[in-house]
């Protein structure tokens, strides 16, 4: 079990991250919104690219409806991610650029979520998580 | 734009100077910074907590401690990501750890209400 802190009176959950690509084997740290509504891990383009990956090594190109348009994006796998103290490796994430006025670097969605139990206590600003053993 | 320059014509970089994330908010508001060698403040930190049964080889020592509690150098700033990112790869040839974080408040961006 681990546990992960947030500021919880913030406008949103944001917690740290990590992505590791072929051009950085430290990685690229992230700050990142853990979003339970969103069913894919989104990271903005622009990293990824600084990481080494390219759209042609992509397994779909991705178009995201929005209110003010279409936002093109693709999906790859990453070497490796992390978030709320835990890592997963081939993980499959959205490069999508997010709307202006988002300043953060992706969203933690629910494919990489569906991994753990997890708990967010609200109040104490805290996300409790626990890897699903099967 | 490099940090620790005085006139934007000059942009040579002088001796790095390690700052706390507050002191780079309070010195680059509402930007984007590019920072480097980023170390948390305090190496015995518990910000983020572990119980006894923590299965500490999902991280393989990675460092998960929040920017909030590091500190780093500031190699240049910027209004936008975009802006940034050409001295993100910069930094990158020189550095082993390398980031770009927004100085200002994280909020969704504003909304109208269509229907009242």
């Amino acid at each position: 079990m681990t546990v992960t802190c947030f500021r919880p009176h913030d406008d949103l959950i944001i917690v740290d991250g990590r992505v590791w690509g072929p051009r950085k084997t430290r990685g690229r740290p992230l700050r990142l919104v853990v979003d339970t509504g969103a069913a894919e891990t989104i990271i903005v383009p622009g990293i990824l690219d600084g990481l080494g990956y390219n759209p042609r090594d992509g397994e779909a190109i991705t178009v995201m409806r929005s209110a003010v348009g279409h936002e093109p994006g693709y999906l790859i796998r990453v070497e490796r991610f992390a978030a709320l103290r835990h890592q997963s490796r081939n993980l499959r994430v959205h490069a999508q650029d997010l709307p202006d006025g988002w300043n953060i670097d992706g969203l933690v969605g629910l494919n990489f979520l569906r991994q753990f139990n997890y708990e967010v206590r609200s109040e104490e600003g805290r996300i409790r998580v626990e890897r699903v053993r099967v | 734009m490099l940090a620790n320059t005085t006139t934007n014509a000059v942009a040579t970089m002088t001796t790095p100077e390690r700052l706390t994330w507050d002191e780079i908010c309070q010195r680059y508001p509402d930007e984007w910074v590019v920072v480097a060698e980023i170390q948390p403040v305090d190496e015995t930190d518990e910000t983020d907590e572990i119980d006894e049964t923590d299965e500490t080889d999902e991280m393989d020592g990675v460092c998960c401690v929040p920017i909030e509690d590091c500190t780093a150098v500031v190699i240049a700033h910027h209004k936008t990501r975009k802006e940034a990112s050409p001295s993100v790869k910069e930094a990158d040839k020189h550095y082993k750890e390398v980031g770009a974080f927004f100085t200002g408040r994280l909020i969704p961006p504003p909304y109208e209400l269509l229907v009242p």
